[in-house]
């Protein structure tokens, strides 16, 4: 399979993108923890102010493994974050091709892309966060240059979920 | 110590951003890894995009610091996307200066922080910690905080951008 395009996600791939996710998402056995909708996913990415960005890899017609396939095959979320110290960051959010399609470079010209982009837009670095576990991605990457910077710097990612937000909020003064 | 105020941070307010921020990477002794500019700070968080917001802990002029400032604390913070969930806020940098501590003024920031990530939808509030930071994380975990790299295994990865450029620059 030579034939794939990439390009940047527009309004109507919001349900193929929910649809993806979904799928990585049964891949991690964590498909029930997707409430977003495609409603959530059109008012974010492609409002006044997009939350995210995505590219999408898609295959001709023709090239679907049945006649009613889908056409949308991988795709890639991103947003830009901001380090202190040295200012814009490309941050890859999540990424995902579906098992059919892989082996054909579309992950790397995904990533080729983003690297791409995050040069454009002058970025100084790309994060993003890999499960200890992963073995596979783990190589996928370093063989890029990815360094591990939980290893390097000791980094702990931390979460103060909805609940713990409310009662800080509106708490008594300490 | 009730008298400080806690404001959205203004243009003018980006010299002492970049201060408290060189004082913060000073704390972790990395004072010359800081290369960003204050031209960089002004057109990055008060362009037509901020790529950041921050909110800026200031106490009256009889009450400065030792060093003649009144702006003695900030976060800085920004949107993130969970693909599961939807909009997350991140905190990216949190600093109150030293002589300023103990007065409940961090902890006031959190509350903010708290407040703005509820108002503006998101689902939960992510950051960093240093697994060597102890005093940091017991503050954090006393508010609810959980350590995901804990309970999930998730490590920090980043590709710098020498190697950007190499994937970029790659034929197929």
């Amino acid at each position: 399979m030579d034939r794939f395009k990439l390009r940047k996600a527009e309004p109507k791939d919001v349900p193929d993108i929910l649809r993806l996710i979904k799928e990585l998402a049964k891949y991690e056995e964590m498909e029930d923890q997707v409430i977003l909708t495609e409603k959530d996913l059109l008012e974010d990415g492609f409002g006044d102010h997009p939350f995210y960005h995505c590219v999408v890899a898609e295959v001709p017609s023709e090239q679907q493994s049945n006649n009613n396939g889908p056409v949308v095959i991988g795709f890639a979320m991103y947003y830009f974050t901001y380090d202190p110290w040295i200012g814009k960051l490309l941050y890859l959010e999540d990424f995902f091709v579906m098992k059919e399609y892989r082996g054909f470079g579309i992950g790397s010209e995904i990533l080729k892309l983003l690297s791409h982009t995050a040069v454009k837009t002058r970025c100084s670095s790309m994060h993003f966060i890999v499960a200890e576990g992963n073995q596979a991605s783990i190589e996928f990457y370093k063989r890029r240059g990815a360094a591990d910077l939980s290893l390097e710097e000791g980094w702990r990612l931390f979460k103060i979920d909805k609940s713990s937000l409310l009662k800080m909020s509106s708490g008594p003064e300490e | 110590m009730s008298n400080f105020l806690l404001r959205k941070a203004e243009p003018k307010d980006v010299s002492d951003i970049l201060r408290l921020i060189k004082e913060l990477a000073k704390f972790e002794k990395m004072e010359e890894q800081v290369i960003l500019t204050e031209k960089e700070l002004l057109e990055d968080g008060f362009g037509d995009h901020p790529f950041y917001h921050c909110v800026v802990a200031e106490v009256p002029e009889d009450k400065q610091s030792s060093d003649g400032y009144t702006v003695i604390g900030f976060a800085m913070y920004y949107f993130t996307y969970d693909p599961w969930i939807g909009k997350l806020l991140y905190l990216e940098d949190f600093y109150v200066m030293k002589e300023f501590r103990g007065s409940g003024i961090g902890s006031d920031i959190l509350k903010v922080l708290s407040e703005t990530a509820v108002k503006t939808r998101c689902s939960s509030m992510h950051f960093i910690v240093a697994e060597w930071n102890k005093p940091s994380i017991e503050f954090y975990k006393r508010r609810g905080a959980s350590d995901l790299s804990d309970e999930e295994g998730w490590r920090l990865y980043a590709i710098e951008k020498n190697d950007l450029l190499k994937i970029s620059a790659k034929k197929r």
